[in-house]
Order: C-alpha cells, then structure tokens, then sequence
C-alpha cells in the first residue's frame, strides 16, 4: 500500500521535472500548441464570439471543442497567453500520469503493477511524442480525462454506486469539451472493452475460476448488468451531444468540405521510411520488443475484450501499411481521420501490461525464474537491456526535434506585430510565408487578418477547400496544389484585400516579383514585406455567419462548468481519503485483479525470438540506409549524392565528391559556386533524379543524368552528362570546366533615376492629406483583342506607359457573353512586365485559370507541376470582353539594362542571348514574345524564364520553342470597353496625342519565316533577387 | 387589510405627484432679440415675463435643433446662443415654449462673420503636360472663421507664378464657390498659386508642368575598336530628347535601340534618358557583322539610322586531334594584333559520323587562346567521324578516327 503510492509520487515528481522543464524548450516548437494558443487569444478577447475574422476570411472556433483553449484563456488573465499555455500543459502531465496510474490499478488490481505502470508513462516514448514534437494537448487531456474515468465506470457497473455513476460521467463531460476525438472513439476501444472486462469479472465472482466462465455464465452476468449498462450508456451519449452542442449544430450547418489532406500517418511506412519513424516506431519504441507478452496478456479470459481493441488500434496504426485500416475505416473516415492517434491509444492501453512486466521482472515471479534458471546476470542484462532501450528512446525522441526541426528558426514577431498596427497596415489582408506554425503565434498577437489558416477543417474559401493543403504560408511542400493555389492568391489578391507578405523564404521571391508584387523593406527580424500596389482596403463591414445566443452561451458556459463541477465532486472524495474521514472501502477493482504467479516459460522464448527478430529487423534496416547513403560506392550513388549536397546547397559535400586529382580546390569550388545565380541554382528544389550509365569501365563511366528541378515558377527537367572516375576505390564526378568568359572592364559606370516617394508628407493619423496621394501614371492600351487558342481563352494586347513616370500595371479582363453575363474574370500574371518606365510598352496577355480541381472528382496530377494550366471551362462562348487597367507609381524593380544579341531563329526555336549590360545582377530572366500575323496585327503572348542568371556584363544564352499557335482565332477586336485607371481608353489617347500616333509600321518587328505567325517581338524582364542599393 | 393599504398607498403616491402647473400666471411681456446678427458674436435673447415659471427656448438651424435653458432675474429671462448655433450663418429659428403653448416665435438671421476670412482650396490634377491645351482645375471655398461660406459673388484673388512671371486676377462665388481652369504653359516648370479673399491668408498651390511627348531625335555610337571580338562593349546614346517646346523630356523616358544585322534579325538594348540623353550598350558581335542602328520612343518619336561595322579578328585557326587521349584541340586563336583572343569566345563544334549525320554538338570557350574537346566521353562507338569547329562566323573541319577499347 505505501510502496505503491510512493511509486505514483517519485512518477509525478519526475514527470513534472522532466516534462515541465523541457516544455519550455519544445512546446513552442510543435506542430500544434501555437494553433491552441491562437484559439486561446481568441477566447481571451472575445469569450462569447465563436467568429473569427482573422483567419480563412472568416471561421467560426466552434469547430473545435474550447475547453483547452477556454482554460489557457482563463489563466491568460493571470499572466499571458503562454503562461496559460504552459499552465495547461503541466496540468495534462498531471492529468496524464495520474489517469494511466488509475487506468493501471482498475485493470490489474495490483497497486504496485499500477505504480511501474505510472513510471513507465512518464518516460513511454509516445506520450513525449505526443506531447513534445506534436503539441496535442487537447487529446493528451482528453485521453488523461477518460483514463480517469474508467475506474468510475467500472464501479457504477460491478457496485451500482450512484455517486459512481455522477462521477463517471462528470468525467466523460470534461472529455467531451476538451477532445471530441477521444470519447468517440474512447467508446468504442476503451469502454467498451471496459464493460466486457466488468461482466467477465462479474460472471468470476459467480464461478471458482476463470476457466469455469462459459458463455452461458457471461450472458447471465450481462443480463444482470445490462441496465446499469444502458444507464450509462445513454447518460454519456446525452452528455456528448448536449456538452458541445453547437460543435455538432457547426458541423451540420458547415460541413467540411475540405478534400484530404495527405498526413504521414496514411502513408506506407515501409515505402516512407520517416512516417514509419514517426507514426511506428517511436510511439511504440521499446514495447515493440514485447508485443508477444502483451499480446498473450491481452488474449487471457479477464482482459480478452481489451486485446480485441489492442488488436484493433494497433492495425488501425499502421496507416497505409496494409490495405486493412482504409478497409475497415472506410475511404472517407480513412482519409479524414489521422491515423497516429490509434498508436498513440493502443501504446497508452499497452502500459499496464508493459508496467505488469516490468513488475514482475524486478521483483515478481519473473525475476525468480530467471535466477532460478539463468542465474541473475542473465537477469541483470535483460534489466540493462530494457532500461537502456528506454533510456535510448526517451532522448531519441526528446532530440528529434532538435536534429531534424520541423519548424523554421523562431521568429521575432514584434517588428511585425508594430508594423501591421503601423500606418493603417491592418486595414489590408496579409499572408506568411515560411513561417511554419508560427503563423498562428503571429495571428494571435494582432488583430490584422490574414487568408490563410492553421485549422484547415474551418476553412471556407474553395480556393483552399479544394486544395490538399495544409496551409499557403508552405505551399512549396504540397507542389503544384501548394503553389497552384498561393500562384491564384498573388494573382488576383484585390479578391481577397491581401496587400502585405511576410516572407521568411526565398523560395518564393520569383514568384512574388512575377506576379506583380514589390519589395517593400526588410523587417530588423529578417523577416521580408512584400507589398501589392492597387488593392483596396478591407470594407469596414466584413460578412459572418451568426449563431443563436443559446449555442454562444452554451458555448461560453458549459465546458468550463463540467470542469467545475468534476472538480467540486472529486475533490471531496479525495479530501474524504486524504484526511480518512470515513473509513475506505477498498473498490471493486482491486477485488479482482489477477494473481501474477507462475510465468509462462513458452511465452519467454516467444517473446525472446520475437526480440531476436525485432533487432535483426533493426539492424538489416540500418544496414540498407548504409547501402542506400554510402555515397562513393557505385557511380550512381556519388551522382545521386552530388545532387543531394547541391540541393541541400552543402558546398563543402558536393566539392568531397569531385575528383580530387583534376584539381578543383575548395576555394575555387566555392567561388565558383558564389558566381552561380539564377533559377536552377537558388530556387529549385530536386524532385526526381535518374542516373544511367551510357559507358563503363572498372574505372571510368559516363553517366546520363536526368533530373527534375520544381521551382516556384515552373518544373525544370534537365539532362546532362557527367563523367565519373574511380580513384583509391571510391568514384568521383570529374568537375566541368569554370566558364572563361572575362568582362572588357574592371570598373565601369552606369548611371539610372531612381525615384523616392515620401508616403505622408504631412505626419497624421488621419487619412492621408489629398495633396499626398500621388496621381496614377496614365496608360494607354494599344491594341486588345480577346482570342482562343485551342480550347484556351485568353486576351492579348499591348499596353503602353504614356506618363512621365513608371508604373506599376495591374490588368484584369473580364468575358462576356452575347447577353452581356459576364463569364469568368482573371488578372495578368507572368505575361507582362507589370514595371514600366515612362513611354516603356509591354505585351500582356490574360488566361482564364479555373480555381483548379473544384470537385473532389476531378484528377489531381501525380506529380508536381506549377506551370499546371487548367483553363476556365465556358459554358459559353465569349463574345466581348472587359478590360480594367490600374497604374500606380512604381519606385523600385526598375532595371532595364539588358541587351538581346545573337538572335538565331530556325522554324522550331529562338536563340539568343542576353547581355546584361548594367550594374545589377539579374537572378531570373524572363523573355516575353509577341507574335503577329502579316498585317502585323497581333496573334498570341509567350514566355519563358531563363535558367540561369546573368551576371554584369556577361552573356546568357537562351532557347525557346514556338509554341503552336495553328488555330489562334481571333474572336474580338472590339476595344471599346478598356479602361485605364477608370477612364475609358479612348479618350486618353486623344487628349495625349491630338495630333495623332506616329506609326511607322512597327519597325520593331522581327520577321519570321514560319507558317503559322510573320512577325515576333521579343522584350525582356528580371528578377533581381539581392538589389544593390 | 392588505387591499386598505395597497389603496392608501395609491393615495399617497398620486398626493406626491407634481402638480400640472398652469401656463395662466406666464405673460410674455416683451423681447429685445436682433432680427440679423454677425456669426460668432455674443448672443442673447432677452424676455421680460410677468408671472411664475420658467420658460425654455427651442432653436433650430441648419445643424439641427435644441432647447436651452435660460437665466430668470426678477422678470427678464436671458437666453445664450450655444456657440453651435451663434457661430452657424443662415436662419436661425427660435420659439420660447413654456408648458405647451409656444409663447413667442421667429426667425433670426446670421450672417457670415467678416472678421478674418479663409479660402478653402482644392487644385488638380497636380501634374500637366507642358503645351496650351493641358490644365488643371482649382475650385476655392472662401468661408468665415467659423466655416460658414461667404455669400455668391465675394470676390477673390488669384495670383499665379509660373516661370518667374507673376499675374493675379479676380474671380467671383457663384453657388458658394469659385473654379478657374489654369492652363498649362509651354515651359515645363512648377507653377504657384495662391487663392485669398479680402483680409484672408491663402496655402500655397503648387502644380507641375512636365515636358510633353518627345520629337525626333538624333544618336551617336562609341566604342573601343571596331573588331568583332565579341568581348568588348559599345555604347549607344541619343541626342538630348526635347519636346516640341524644347523641354527636356522627363528623366527615365525609356528609348529602344534596334540593331538589325547583316542577317535580317533584330536586335534590342534599351535604356532610359538621364537630362534627355538615354544610352544603352552592347556587346562587340563575335563576327564579322554590319549593324543598322535606329532609336525608338515607342509610337512616338524615332531617330534616323546609322550603321555600324564590325571588322572580323582573325582570317583562320587551327585544329589537331590527338588520337591517343581522344582530345581535340583548338587553337591558338590569334586576334587583329595576333595577341590571344580574350577568354570566352565560344567555340561550337558539331560532329558527323561517316554518312555526315549529325551525332553530337558541344560547345566550350576558348581559355588563353584555346580550347579542349574530350571526345572520348562522349561514348561513341569506335569509327571515322568529321568535326566542324566554328569559332567566330569562321569554321574549320577536320576528320578523325575514334579507338575506344574500353568499350566493349
């Protein structure tokens, strides 16, 4: 009795001490505890509103279950939200070790089994996981909850105590509120094994022994529990619907309409390793090497219903391992659910099995027949070996996060915060990228909105809804979806009043600069703001979807009075015990447990070849990573593992595999490395690389290298050939020469306007003073005309700055029908210059983009590609078009300096080359190319973005095919409704050229000798990835 | 008993109540009050009453309506205006009410103060193109210190300073404000106004007359040589770009150069003026070549051409295949004064196998005067192939056999 109480203190005292002092060095860090403290804030400032404007355009929080984040808001009162956030974690430690310990004592009877059992969690790998990589505190407090409960349970049923049964189900409230999940499902694995285990100890109490049990036996003893069973039942189910009652009202009335969302733990873990890891392998950690003992406890009479529901979560587990879970789930529930959280119940339901062996091996009937048999240093090792396993797992899966972290550095978010409250900045929309699940530690911290999210389930727009994204902010993870659907937010970002990014990625600056955004300074945290010109404020009034008072009130009321009320009935029970105010009646689980005497030899040598098994298993795996990683074994692995150094951009690697008797030096290596810019070099990720041998001998080879590149602009698939040579029994790649190409000058001078503009002039926090707001740079459209190329709509023209100023030029275009309804409606996004200087003319031309995969039917390519083009299906034919162009001064992105020479053209291609001839190194050029017909009038817009950079005063060459423009139709000329800047068009181009336009016949034509177009016109624009100033 | 008390206590509570008191005793004796007043100044409303009681004063005017209470001395009652309605101009409405009948009623009327007038001004658009047809509007408020509009016809001051020069004229309120279109002059510069009523002090207007569209202009080419060494950089520039006013244009007015080859094809630099001169620079072709050059303001302006020639750096190099190592190798390639060509002139070679089919094309830079194919990686099989090396517009070709043992 002493001892076992002693165990379940020295459990807290270490759990506390470990757990509460590394959580302030992992929680902030997980995936999930800054979306709770989001919710946190939001119930802080606003208890009784279940809207929120600052995610998703607008969500309702009644799509989670609020107890958790009403508690943190609670203690948020006292000292801060992260207070409040570390306050309810060190609770759910509390509420963790203390629940396993009571769900220990009820399902073995033995205090001292109960007390290993309350050990064994705090140090079990998968409640570290849980708690220190994934953050769910919600689910950690609800399973906690309902581990405590099902002692209650147990007692209402074999006692028929109703105070038991208050107590039950005060407990299942306070789980409800905080977990939805859990008491679902908690239902189905963990009560109603329950209620099996409480009739089969029922029908013991009627027999001499287990044995006698029959069927016959069992059915009586659930015959005479069956009412207390119904009771309960119903009460619970009651307490679930009516506890988070408008959590169901919600989800009726706003279905989620979220498509799946890839998570790793669907994944095969055999194919992906790292799910395997994450999902498997740790949270069963050193219980794998068990399972035959559990197993065979689990299947003896007394617990046999738990082991159906062991076996059941455990396959439910394994994810995409085997086709059963997506058999038994169903393809929706499979697809929605994520998987982890069986491995996470069935290691939780393992522990008292696992505390019960250990028990029994330190100082039970184990340890005798050990000794007795092997004598004790077998006895000792055995004790080493699974003291050491779990010592091994405890820091593996601490220092996980550490090694390999799944969040970007912490980010500073004042600068931020004070720049969203600066200068009316949040009356616009703003987005991140690059953040990670910082994000919502920003959100929490301004009342600024933002499109994106981190609670996809609550998300409304379809252009999310039908992505398989978790959030925009790291679409580069989710490939054509992922950028696809940011590329449809940066392109018509007036939709959305989205004016401001924060982005804490390179990754995604060229597809920024391109689709029209700017620039705007760089934040003391590094953090860079990019800004949109011409996007309208936010409406003062923002639409919402109201709830009845009733649901705000149930909503702000009830979960916090469940814990209230559970509190006020359990802690007179324990004061009762503690002070021993009455005398203690020993509860009817402890009558029953089972006496642990007489191991069975059989199930050693089980369980020792299975442990056999399980390490040569581990070693084998180890040994294939070996095969897999040792880069210099074959010609294939250095080529593989060159590209790998390259796209992790670790030089020094990349330099280790090149020859070392061809005599590149690191030094060289590494200058030649810093010259490099351009696309392919600062912006692609690798996705795919095959490597044949076209020749080989002993010592040389040549390999073909065929690799897929994704950047943010486009996919790039490269072929290459690379010779490599064996030198000392390792192969290495033979380096490629450096380019040769020197510059005329070492010094040389380039001379540009640049242009400021003051913002305010006047300091006010008024509305800017009208003298202040700049006019907009006039434009003039020189010829629209709406076309269709195949089955793609599209209008093309050209558009002139006539003003003294440059622009920077947003075009949307709308289509009609012949009754005038207006069809579909999209903005310019790679195909124009969207900077012009003064009297600077760009080609544009507008596709008709569909928000891509709008129903769930709809095939989603297989791989990535974000030049993935799904034009807009017209139910009609459109007949007449719409176009609106804004200008607004621009200040920056103004390079102009470069030069097309040595044009080549054939009937398939366009070659040439660029020189850059100023003092800016261009990161991304990109070629616009405009094709006419014989009367010069134009047919079709196209671009390509070239490779590689160009360096200052140094050629890059190019090659673009034509593309097919055989059945280019031009459907309207009809230019009588452009507008610019409001204005019509027409009338613009007369008050600034009365006289007329001085047409030569468009001198700057390329002619071409090709069937399908006669003329080209080739411009330039680029992407300057670090401006000098 | 309880129905006795709940009856003696309605008793009680109507004896409590306020008796209605009777407007009988209340005369209006007479009033001193102004029937047209200046805004802003004292006002009060002055009644002499016989009898008890205390009347109120109801105003309304173009800002809405109130009640104020008054001061009562033996039998005069002194009503004073708010400052919301004294300082208002236009009809000002009173009624003195006492109970519910209305004792005295009428209308006063104010009128704009005199004392220190202001001009409310709005000037736009701020920037207009040099020339006599472009202009901007101003459209001034004149009003009183309180804000109160200055009757139609007040007349009004405009003074305007556009390159030194200095004009003023009047202008007149009609429907409460004034407008003048103010024209654009043909020097670009920044012109000054200022609008002031009589006594009044005026903000200063500013508006910006730029340089109108750009005419013909003339360009000029420089460089260092005039080889096709494909290294070194000529530079384009125009004339200064003047509008017909012969104003420079704007700084940054972006101009093409377009440069069409001995090949027909069209080649591009821009570049945007600085003071009206825009230039923009090109690399030396790497081969012989005769470029006409012409600028461009796009629609808008154009030069005449010129031509530029490039003379060829070398006549011939050589080209040795080195069987052995399966080498080839290119060079010297020697420049107009048989020093090195300068590293980074591309060399293409193209090899054909025995049928003169195409199998292969690289291309390398020549480094020091040379430069290196390794055509043993290429993975051909064993066999006669021909090389055509072409190094700037001049191509050599040369036939080599291929030995390579190590492939099977």
């Amino acid at each position: 009795m002493r001892r076992s109480n002693l165990l379940l203190l020295l459990a807290l005292f270490l759990g506390l001490a470990f757990h509460g002092s590394a959580l302030f060095f992992t929680l902030e860090s997980t995936y999930d505890a800054l979306i709770h403290l989001f919710f946190a804030d939001h119930y802080a400032s606003q208890w009784w509103e279940p809207w929120d404007y600052r995610w998703y355009t607008g969500f309702t929080v009644m799509g989670y279950p609020p107890l958790a984040h009403q508690m943190m808001a609670l203690f948020s009162f006292l000292g801060g939200l992260k207070f409040g956030l570390y306050s309810i974690a060190l609770a759910a430690i509390v509420l963790f070790i203390t629940g396993v310990y009571r769900f220990g004592l009820m399902l073995t009877g033995n205090r001292k089994v109960a007390g290993y059992t309350a050990l064994l969690a705090v140090v079990s790998s998968t409640f570290i996981e849980t708690l220190h990589l994934f953050g769910q505190l919600p689910s950690i407090i609800g399973i906690s909850v309902l581990l405590h409960t099902l002692p209650e349970i147990y007692e209402w049923l074999r006692t028929g105590k109703v105070i038991k049964l208050v107590l039950a189900y005060s407990l299942i409230a306070v789980t409800v509120t905080s977990h939805h999940v859990t008491p679902i499902f908690g239902m189905v694995f963990f009560i109603f094994p329950l209620i099996g285990m409480a009739v089969m100890d029922d029908a013991r109490d009627r027999v001499r022994n287990f044995r006698q049990i029959t069927f016959k036996v069992f059915l009586n003893s659930f015959r005479r529990l069956f009412w207390r069973m119904v009771t309960f039942g119903m009460g619970s189910l009651a307490l679930i619907v009516l506890c988070i009652l408008p959590y169901w009202i919600n989800s009726k009335e706003n279905p989620i309409t979220q498509v799946p969302i890839p998570h790793g733990s669907r994944d095969n873990f055999l194919e992906v390793t790292s799910s395997g890891l994450v999902f498997f392998l740790i949270p069963w950690g050193i219980l794998l090497f068990l399972l035959p003992y559990i197993f065979y406890r689990f299947y003896s009479k007394r617990y046999l219903f738990f082991g159906l529901s062991f076996s059941m979560l455990t396959l439910l587990g394994t994810g995409g391992t085997t086709p059963l879970p997506r058999l038994l789930l169903g393809e929706t529930a499979f697809n929605i659910l994520t998987l982890d959280r069986f491995t996470l119940w069935a290691t939780i339901m393992a522990l008292p099995i696992f505390g019960e062996f250990m028990c029994r091996l330190v100082e039970g009937d184990l340890r005798d027949w050990l000794q007795s048999r092997f004598g004790s240093v077998s006895h000792r090792l055995l004790g080493g070996f699974l003291g050491g396993g779990i010592l091994f797992m405890v820091v593996f899966s601490m220092s996980l996060g550490y090694f390999r972290p799944s969040q970007p550095q912490k980010i500073n978010m004042l600068p931020i915060v004070n720049f969203l409250n600066q200068d009316m900045h949040n009356h616009w929309r703003y987005l991140t990228l690059g953040f990670g699940d910082q994000m919502a530690w920003l959100s929490a911290q301004t009342a600024a909105m933002t499109v994106d999210g981190n609670y996809h389930s609550a998300r409304r727009l379809p252009e999310l809804t039908t992505k398989a994204i978790e959030r925009l902010e790291n679409s580069k993870f989710r490939g054509v979806e992922g950028i696809g659907s940011l590329q449809q937010f940066l392109s018509i970002p007036e939709k959305y009043n989205l004016k401001y990014i924060f982005s804490n990625d390179k990754f995604y600056d060229p597809i920024l600069y391109f689709c029209g955004w700017q620039r705007l300074q760089q934040l003391e945290n590094g953090i860079m703001v990019w800004e949109r010109l011409n996007v309208p404020p936010l409406p003062a009034i923002i639409p919402r979807d109201d709830v009845p008072r009733y649901l705000k009130l149930m909503w702000g009321i009830i979960p916090v009075l469940t814990v209230l009320i559970a509190f006020l009935l359990n802690i007179r029970l324990i004061w009762a015990r503690v002070l021993k105010l009455k005398p203690q009646e020993e509860p009817a689980y402890l009558q029953s447990g089972v006496e642990l005497k007489g191991f069975n030899p059989a199930i050693i040598k089980l369980n020792t070849a299975w442990a056999v098994l399980v390490l040569l298993l581990l070693c084998y795996g180890g040994y294939s990573l070996y095969l897999v990683n040792s880069a210099q074994r074959s010609p294939e692995n250095v080529v593989k593992a060159y590209y790998d150094a390259l796209d992790f951009k670790e030089f020094e690697r990349a330099h280790s595999y090149l020859s070392p008797t061809r005599g590149v030096s690191l030094d060289q290596y590494m200058l030649e490395v810093a010259v490099t810019d351009g696309i392919l070099s600062s912006y692609a990720k690798l996705d795919s690389i095959g490597v044949d041998l076209v020749s080989s001998s002993p010592n040389t080879a040549t390999a073909r290298i065929r690799s897929v590149w994704i950047t943010p602009l486009e996919t790039i698939k490269k072929t290459e050939r690379r010779q490599v040579v064996k030198e000392e029994g390792n192969w290495y790649l033979v380096p490629e020469p450096p380019k040769r190409d020197i510059p005329s000058d070492q010094l040389f001078t380039s001379n540009v306007t640049r242009y400021y503009n003051h913002g305010r002039r006047k300091v006010t926090t008024q509305q800017t003073y009208h003298e202040d707001v700049l006019e907009q740079p006039l434009l003039e459209v020189l010829t629209a005309r709406l076309v269709r190329n195949k089955d793609q709509y599209a209008i093309v023209g050209e558009i002139q700055n006539i003003d003294r100023v440059p622009a920077d030029v947003t075009i949307s275009a709308t289509l009609y029908n012949e009754m005038d309804i207006p069809l579909s409606s999209y903005n310019a996004k790679y195909h124009i210059k969207h900077k012009l200087m003064p009297k600077e003319v760009t080609s544009f031309r507008i596709d008709f983009e569909k928000i891509s995969w709008r129903t769930k039917d709809d095939i989603m390519p297989a791989t990535f590609n974000p030049e993935q083009f799904d034009p807009v299906q017209l139910e009609e034919m459109p007949v007449k078009f719409n176009l609106q162009c804004a200008a607004n001064i621009a200040t920056t992105d103004l390079y102009k300096d470069v030069a097309l020479q040595q044009l080549q053209l054939n009937q398939e291609t366009i070659r040439g080359a660029l020189f850059n001839a100023g003092v800016q190194e261009v990161t991304i050029p990109q070629i616009l190319i405009s094709y006419y017909d014989t009367k010069k009038e134009l047919l079709w817009v196209d671009q390509t973005f070239v490779q590689e950079g160009i360096r200052v005063q140094r050629l890059q060459y190019f090659d673009h095919p034509f593309p097919e423009l055989e059945v280019v139709e031009i459907i309207s000329r009809d230019m009588k409704n452009c507008f610019v800047n409001g204005l019509p068009n027409s009338e613009i181009s007369e008050k600034m050229f009365p006289d007329g336009r001085k047409e030569k016949g468009k001198p700057y034509l390329q002619p071409v000798s090709h069937k399908e177009f006669d003329y080209i016109k080739i411009e330039t624009d680029h992407f300057i990835g670090n401006p000098r100033s | 008993m309880r129905k006795l008390t709940f009856i003696l206590l309605c008793v009680f509570a109507f004896g409590c109540s306020r008796p209605v008191e009777t407007n009988q005793s209340l005369r209006l004796v007479s009033l001193n009050i102004p029937e047209t007043a200046a805004a802003g100044g004292e006002m009060a409303f002055e009644f002499h009453i016989s009898g008890g009681g205390m009347p109120v004063l109801l105003l309304r005017n173009a800002l809405g309506q109130t009640v104020i209470d008054g001061k009562r001395d033996a039998e005069e009652v002194i009503f004073r205006l708010p400052s919301s309605f004294k300082e208002k101009s236009g009809p000002c409405h009173w009624s003195l009410i006492y109970g519910d009948s209305t004792l005295a009623s009428g209308v006063v009327h104010i009128t704009p103060s005199e004392i220190e007038p202001r001009v409310e001004t709005y000037l736009g658009p701020g920037n207009i193109m040099a020339g006599r047809t472009d202009h901007t509007i101003l459209v001034a408020v004149p009003s009183d210190v309180y804000g109160n509009p200055l009757p139609d016809g007040t007349s009004l001051t405009l003074r305007k300073q556009v390159a030194g020069v200095l004009e003023s004229e009047g202008l007149n309120t009609n429907s409460l404000f004034a407008w003048k279109r103010v024209y654009s002059e043909e020097r670009a510069t920044r012109g000054f106004l200022s609008v002031i009523a009589e006594g009044s002090h005026s903000k200063e207007l500013t508006f910006d007359i730029h340089p109108a569209a750009p005419v013909d202009f003339e360009i000029s080419y420089s460089r260092n040589h005039s080889y096709a060494d494909g290294n070194q950089v000529i530079t384009f520039s125009t004339s200064v770009l003047k509008d017909p006013y012969n104003n420079t244009v704007s700084d940054g007015t972006l101009v093409s150069f377009l440069i069409t080859n001995s090949g027909g094809k069209i080649l591009r630099a821009q570049g945007t003026t600085i003071h009206g001169i825009a230039t923009a620079r090109m690399l030396h072709p790497d081969r012989a070549d005769q470029w006409i050059v012409r600028a461009l303001v796009e629609g808008i302006a154009t030069s005449p051409e010129i031509q530029v020639e490039f003379l060829p750096v070398m006549r011939s190099f050589s080209v040795k295949w080195n069987a052995s190592t399966s080498h080839l190798d290119v060079g010297p390639v020697e420049s107009f004064l048989k020093q090195f060509q300068p590293d980074g002139l591309r060399v293409i070679l193209k090899v054909t196998d025995e049928q003169n089919i195409p199998v292969a094309e690289l291309s390398g830079e020549l480094s020091v005067g040379y430069a290196r194919f390794d055509l043993g990686q290429l993975g051909l099989p064993s066999g006669k192939y021909g090389a055509s090396v072409e190094i700037g517009g001049i191509t050599k070709e040369i036939p080599f056999e291929l030995k390579n043992e190590e492939l099977e």
